[in-house]
């Protein structure tokens, strides 16, 4: 098969790092939210076959994250116990503040460097 | 069924799980002609989940899964028990089953997978083999109820058989390996069909859809393809009852030998003898045109003799139909030094045809619900009244290719001496935002209006009323109100996750920024936000600056370098009108979210 994908699409990747924690690449934006969404549910469904119902998102190597990303994060911050891993100051650490996800999930910031 | 067969049956049928082994495409890692199936029945039903499965007495097998994430390599995962499957029914009932709410519905409710993994709407098409079992199923899946449309039922049925046919070759394959020529061109004609249906659905304008079925057939399948729109639709099988029919050719493709015709609009046809357009119309299917070695008199008259002068001398014309009228008519040209077609492929033209319908029932549908969320938009988005002693103005900026947004503002009186200010932003870019904005805004202005409540508790209750009535997954809202007393202009807010408004000073003293870090919870379908109240006077000349994230967030900025451009790019326009800041503060060129800007000055 040659059909060629549409050109535009960024690059994204959603990959389970560790039991528990998704590593998230590139910009969560509508196109890209369904599949982090996917990867979190599936984060999800593991660690509630035997450990506690967390998670923990990985968003250091996210350089776009808008109000897709953000609802998301509602959704499973509502399911489970959250954790995001953020940049301190970074594009992404400002939108989990403003957005006000800070008051719903853990925000772990990590000194740029 | 015969009273001896066994509840399961077809489940359990030698002859059915024979012909599914014999597929051998059990337990064998994803590969892109099903995925692109499976991909594209979940973009045009827009269905979060799709599979292409083949079941046999234990397990149906994912051959293609799109939504869940799984590994294309990782077969083990790519499958569930046939208790838990909905692909079971289909094999039962040898037919396409279609459920909108699982939960309810009594063929499903009892299955584990409705409360395991919240499977709520399904619809499944059988895929069959060669002699007609029923091997597993094409299927759609929502985690939350719903409806399918007709249109999404017709692309359910075209692209399950697509997937029956890509069954098909993998047999001819493996049957008759030493017929290389014959698998070839099987081969061939898969690949090209996939590359159309790859095309056609890439664009959701329907006449860049007919301009791609032209180039892409040519010079695979024809040597020309010309698409005609007809101005009005009309209904196949008949001649039309009102002649002349009137068309415009939008789209031509040829080979380099061949002169392009020119794109033409108007173009007449009387239904005289051997007008092709009303003689297909009233054929209502594809209509073969014997060679000819005359230029026929319906091309001199429609500027296209050259063409035939080229060489052309076979061509058929087919129509195309949306929901159930001819909306276009395409003529394939063949050159005289080419094969004539054989019958099959004229059938492909013909199936050419019915993807190009649907895909164009696609995008049309796109645009009808796109235009009236636009209307339903903009019908809200009306000039801020005017408030004695302040100074208001409003503007909004539509995304890029003038998109829908859900991104609204909002000026209302409270009582004789107080007035509300809101400006809000809800998720998404469809007929959907759009609404749920309208829903917001309304409910918000109710729960401001109805009592005399504070803007946090208001917030509150518009919490809860969102997610009791699931309104949207999340919206962000700044609500202020202002209450002009003996010591000027107060303004009481809250802000529910939204990007902070900043008081500008006239004397340019400084910028003061309204919250946000961390801000308060925002809107959203999960989880009830519990807000407060803050309060700020404004003094005369101060500027209040309101805005939606559109305004600030570009790709590759953060949102604070997004601030510091604002704030600057205010000051220095501080000495203009309201109107003129508020344009001068929309982003400009091309920009992939909607913006709003609602900007206040309080009067000396």
């Amino acid at each position: 098969m040659t059909a060629t994908p549409e050109g535009t699409v960024p690059e994204f990747s959603a990959a389970v790092a560790a039991p528990g924690t998704v590593a998230v690449h590139g910009e969560v934006d509508l196109a890209t939210a369904p599949e982090l969404r996917s990867a979190l549910t599936g984060a999800l469904r593991r660690t509630a076959d035997g450990g506690p119902t967390a998670v923990t998102v990985d968003l250091r190597a996210v350089n776009f994250f808008d109000s897709a990303g953000v609802a998301l994060l509602y959704e499973v911050a509502a399911a489970a116990a959250l954790t995001v891993v953020v940049t301190a100051g970074s594009a992404v650490d400002q939108v989990v503040r403003i957005s006000g996800l800070s008051r719903v999930l853990r925000v772990s910031q990590v000194p740029a460097g | 069924m015969t009273a001896a067969e066994p509840l399961d049956w077809p489940l359990t049928d030698p002859a059915r799980l024979a012909a599914v082994d014999a597929t051998g495409l059990l337990d064998t890692p994803a590969e892109s002609a099903f995925d692109e199936l499976a991909a594209l029945a979940a973009r045009l039903t827009g269905m979060p989940l799709a599979f292409v499965t083949f079941v046999d007495d234990r397990r149906s097998y994912w051959k293609a899964t799109v939504g869940t994430g799984i590994a294309p390599e990782d077969v083990c995962t790519r499958q569930n028990a046939v208790a838990d499957s909905f692909c079971q029914y289909v094999i039962l009932a040898d037919a396409p089953v279609v459920v909108t709410d699982a939960a309810q519905d009594e063929r499903t409710r009892g299955n584990p997978s409705v409360t395991t993994t919240g499977v709520r709407a399904w619809a499944g098409y059988p895929v069959r083999g060669p002699d007609g079992h029923v091997l597993g199923s094409f299927c759609v899946v929502d985690l939350a109820p719903r409806q399918f449309s007709a249109a999404d039922l017709e692309v359910l049925e075209t692209l399950a058989t697509a997937a029956t046919r890509e069954v098909a070759l993998r047999a001819a394959l493996r049957r008759a390996q030493d017929t290389t020529v014959e698998l070839a061109r099987l081969a061939a004609r898969q690949e090209l069909m996939a590359r159309i249906l790859g095309a056609l659905h890439r664009k959701l304008d329907p006449i860049e859809e007919l301009r791609e079925l032209a180039s892409v057939v040519v010079p695979d399948l024809a040597d020309t393809a010309t698409v005609h729109v007809l101005r009005t639709p009309v209904r196949p099988g008949r001649r039309p009852e009102n002649l002349p029919v009137i068309t415009d050719r939008v789209a031509t493709a040829v080979i380099p030998e061949v002169p392009l015709p020119a794109e033409r609009t108007g173009l007449a046809w009387h239904g005289e003898e051997g007008d092709p357009v009303v003689e297909v119309v009233r054929h209502g299917r594809l209509l073969r045109r014997p060679a000819t070695p005359d230029v026929p008199r319906w091309a001199r008259s429609t500027g296209s003799e050259r063409t035939f002068l080229a060489g052309v001398d076979q061509v058929v014309v087919v129509p195309v139909v949306v929901e159930g009228l001819v909306v276009a008519v395409v003529f394939f040209g063949l050159h005289r030094d080419r094969e004539p077609w054989d019958d099959e492929d004229l059938d492909q033209l013909e199936e050419i045809a019915r993807y190009a319908g649907l895909a164009l029932a696609n995008s049309l549908t796109y645009q009808r619900t796109r235009d009236s969320a636009l209307v339903l938009q903009r019908s809200l988005l009306t000039d801020p009244p005017a408030v004695p002693g302040l100074e208001i103005a409003a503007c909004y900026a539509p995304a890029g290719h003038d998109e829908v947004g859900g991104d609204w503002y909002d000026v209302f009186a409270l009582g004789s001496d107080e007035w509300a200010v809101v400006v809000g932003d809800v998720v998404g870019h469809d007929i959907a935002a759009a609404a749920a904005m309208s829903q917001l805004r309304s409910a918000l202005r109710t729960l401001a209006t109805d009592r005399d409540r504070s803007p946090a508790a208001t917030l509150t209750r518009l919490s809860a009323v969102n997610r009791a009535l699931g309104l949207t997954d999340l919206a962000t809202v700044f609500y202020g109100r202002l209450r002009h007393g003996p010591a000027g202009w107060t303004l009481r807010w809250c802000s529910a996750g939204h990007p902070p408004p900043l008081v500008l000073a006239a004397s340019r003293a400084g910028v003061r920024t309204l919250g946000g870090d961390p801000g308060e919870i925002a809107l959203n379908r999960f989880l009830p936000g519990v807000y407060s109240d803050a309060e700020t006077t404004l003094a005369p000349g101060d500027v209040l600056l309101m805005y939606t994230d559109g305004v600030i967030e570009v790709r590759g900025t953060d949102l604070a370098a997004g601030w510091d451009e604002l704030a600057a790019r205010a000051a220095d326009a501080l000495h203009l009108g309201v109107s003129k800041l508020c344009g001068e503060l929309l982003p400009k060129g091309c920009h992939d979210d909607d913006a709003v800007v609602l900007v206040l000055r309080v009067l000396p």
